[in-house]
């Protein structure tokens, strides 16, 4: 099979796994990857993730090595090379371990809502921006600004020459239709917990001034969401493996009743857009979503791939019919399992999940530290996939 | 409340608190009863613990404060103080009830430790200097390589509340540390959290540093990677996912 013809099988057996209509011509196996790759492909973490051209050749590396139909990380989830060059040294690399962490930020204060309510763009920028960015305020030096400018022009040009040659050189398509569907989303409610305010805050804020909370969220999916979700468009013919993309990470701090009244809404509506337009979306839902169960029902069939990360797969099989999962591959098993374990609970998985589609093979967890997974036992699991039809 | 009950309190306010107001078959609810129940023959009632705890509970802060605030307005003494303290604790026994449940979530419980932190800040003039009866200690970390602290700050707060002395070495805590603490408090308990998967083998080095250096205490290990297979693999003596769960296997274990 050359690489155009990859391609389109990629793209098929995705649409496929999504719609669950029918089996696909053999399961997707996608890699879940954060860093894992450039300790499996002998690179330092501190000196890689600050050079374009390693992330590069890291992820095609990574993708030859192992042959994924996807990567979910081709080195844009973590840009330090445009944060850093904007003066935001949160991350911190830990090249012993092969990680990268960044702690709790908070960034909008609590008494900052109602001047974002009122001017999302104008507290963002001169608020909220100076605030994560300590180079960027006024009267920055103008060589710190070029810099800036063309770190970010650099890292953009990048990232769209690996997604290219992960198209040419391995017949990989992209995880979402950026050229018609604009960009991953990112709700409203998730910026406020994930980059704004932090648990803590929006613990408080929830209880002590649920009104703005729920001002701002409106606010934020007016000014920055909705434009995006108002142009998805119908396409007729799929050319990367889910038509949109979105995160939902908040569902592990909320309780059932915040999650109704913060997140739901707003993401109920793009999940109606979705349906619309008869396209696909990966959720990127990480820890359980067993106490939402019932919201996740209502959602209509083949069009929505949930990341199953805490919750055992094949109960989320029976209790949610409806949905693609994507997952089912233990860390614990890939790190210190046989190969043979290793092939035996691909092979359950798929037969017990992923019969007429509906399955998205992958790690459950991503990977990052060196013990996170054997490589020996991602080999065999890979060239498993392939020929298990 | 018999005399010598009575004198006890006078005496030794601590002790009180903590062996008869707080023995440990009673729950959390049953001692803020006990302790409404002796206050309401000696119509001492200037505050209505059980409403206290319930709102507690509940997370109703402003109910809450403004409790505490009114009763922190009569000056009271130390140990009716302590009261309000057993009472807020009672509380947050419910604040755990409810998380078992899954009525709460793990925001709830941030905010339950906020919220404990502003009343006992609250109560601090009235108590002196003093907190209720430790019921023992924890020496309690993030693994090395870890800088994930929630989940421990939650266990944190809700076994201070259930009577803990809890010394946080805080995150990315180094082997070493852990040994060179614990030979220091003596703690009965170690508590160990990560979040990452590489936690794990940072839990194993550091249970196997300490054995080796001769402590005793009892382990627990709590976080996202943890299982069954993984604390054999640790050598600890229990795991936990969930900060109630663990508090009260801490508190079977004193």
């Amino acid at each position: 099979m050359n690489v155009k013809e990859q391609f389109a099988e990629r793209v098929e057996i995705f649409n496929d796994a999504v719609r669950m209509k029918k089996a696909p011509k053999r399961v997707p196996f996608a890699s879940n990857d954060a860093f894992w790759r450039y300790h499996d492909l002998g690179y330092k973490l501190s000196e890689a993730l600050l050079d374009p051209q390693s992330i590069e050749n890291a992820v095609i590396d990574f993708q030859k090595r192992y042959d994924f139909d996807l990567l979910l990380d081709i080195g844009d989830r973590n840009p330090l090379i445009m944060t850093r060059s904007l003066g935001n040294f949160e991350y911190q690399i830990d090249d012993k371990n092969n990680t990268l962490m960044l702690e709790e930020q908070c960034h909008l204060k609590a008494e900052d809502y109602d001047k974002f309510i009122k001017n999302p763009v104008k507290t963002l920028w001169e608020e909220i921006l100076p605030r994560k960015y300590s180079y960027f305020k006024p009267g920055m030096d103008l060589p710190v600004l070029q810099n800036t400018l063309g770190k970010f022009l650099e890292y953009d040009q990048s990232i769209k020459k690996t997604t290219q040659r992960l198209i040419d050189e391995c017949g990989v398509p992209e995880i979402l239709n950026t050229q018609e569907n604009g960009a991953k989303i990112f709700p409203a409610f998730e910026c406020l917990y994930n980059f704004l305010r932090g648990m803590k805050g929006l613990s408080g804020d929830m209880r002590r001034t649920p009104d703005k909370v729920l001002e701002f969220t409106e606010v934020y999916h007016q000014a920055f969401i909705k434009p995006i979700v108002d142009n998805f468009k119908k396409i007729d013919e799929p050319s990367t493996c889910f038509t949109a993309f979105t995160i939902m990470l908040s569902q592990n701090m909320i309780n059932r009743k915040q999650f109704e009244k913060f997140f739901w809404p707003h993401f109920k509506q793009l999940a109606d857009k979705i349906v619309e337009t008869d396209g696909t979306m990966f959720i990127l839902s990480e820890g359980t979503t067993s106490h939402i169960t019932d919201l996740l029902q209502e959602l209509p069939k083949g069009h929505f791939c949930f990341y199953v990360e805490s919750d055992d797969i094949f109960e989320r099989r029976k209790q949610l019919p409806n949905l693609c999962f994507w997952g089912g591959l233990p860390l614990s098993l890939l790190s210190r399992g046989t190969k043979q374990e290793c092939i035996d609970h691909a092979k359950r998985v798929i037969d017990e999940v992923g019969t007429v589609g509906g399955l998205i093979l992958s790690p459950e967890k991503f990977t990052s530290n060196p013990r996170d997974c054997n490589r020996e036992n991602l080999l065999a699991v890979s060239e498993f996939v392939r020929n298990y039809k | 409340m018999l005399t010598e009950e009575y004198s006890e309190l006078i005496i030794n306010p601590l002790g009180y608190i903590g062996n008869t107001i707080l023995p440990s078959k009673f729950s959390l609810n049953q001692r803020a009863n006990s302790i409404e129940n002796k206050y309401k023959e000696k119509k001492l009632i200037m505050l209505d613990l059980k409403i206290l705890s319930q709102a507690m509970g509940k997370l109703e802060e402003d109910q809450v404060m403004e409790l505490l605030k009114e009763f922190a307005a009569t000056n009271p003494s130390e140990a009716e103080a302590l009261d309000a303290v057993a009472a807020c604790q009672a509380g947050m026994g419910i604040v755990g009830e409810l998380f078992e449940t899954g009525e709460y979530f793990v925001g709830d419980l941030i905010f339950a430790g906020e919220l404990l932190t502003e009343a006992i800040n609250t109560l601090k003039p009235a108590l002196g200097g003093s907190g209720s009866t430790i019921i023992g200690t924890i020496l309690l970390g993030t693994v090395h390589g870890d800088l994930h602290d929630i989940g421990k700050n939650i266990f944190r707060s809700m076994s201070e509340a259930a009577g803990f002395e809890v010394v946080d070495l805080g995150i990315d805590v180094a082997i070493e540390e852990f040994v060179a603490k614990a030979q220091e408090v003596k703690p009965q308990i170690i508590g160990m959290s990560g979040v990452l998967t590489l936690a794990i083998d940072s839990m194993k080095e550091t249970v196997e540093a300490l054995k080796a250096a001769g402590i005793n205490a009892k382990i627990i290990i709590g976080g996202n990677p943890v299982t069954k297979e993984a604390c054999e693999f640790v050598g600890a003596d229990t795991f936990t996912t969930n900060a109630a769960e663990g508090v009260k296997i801490c508190q079977d274990w004193v």
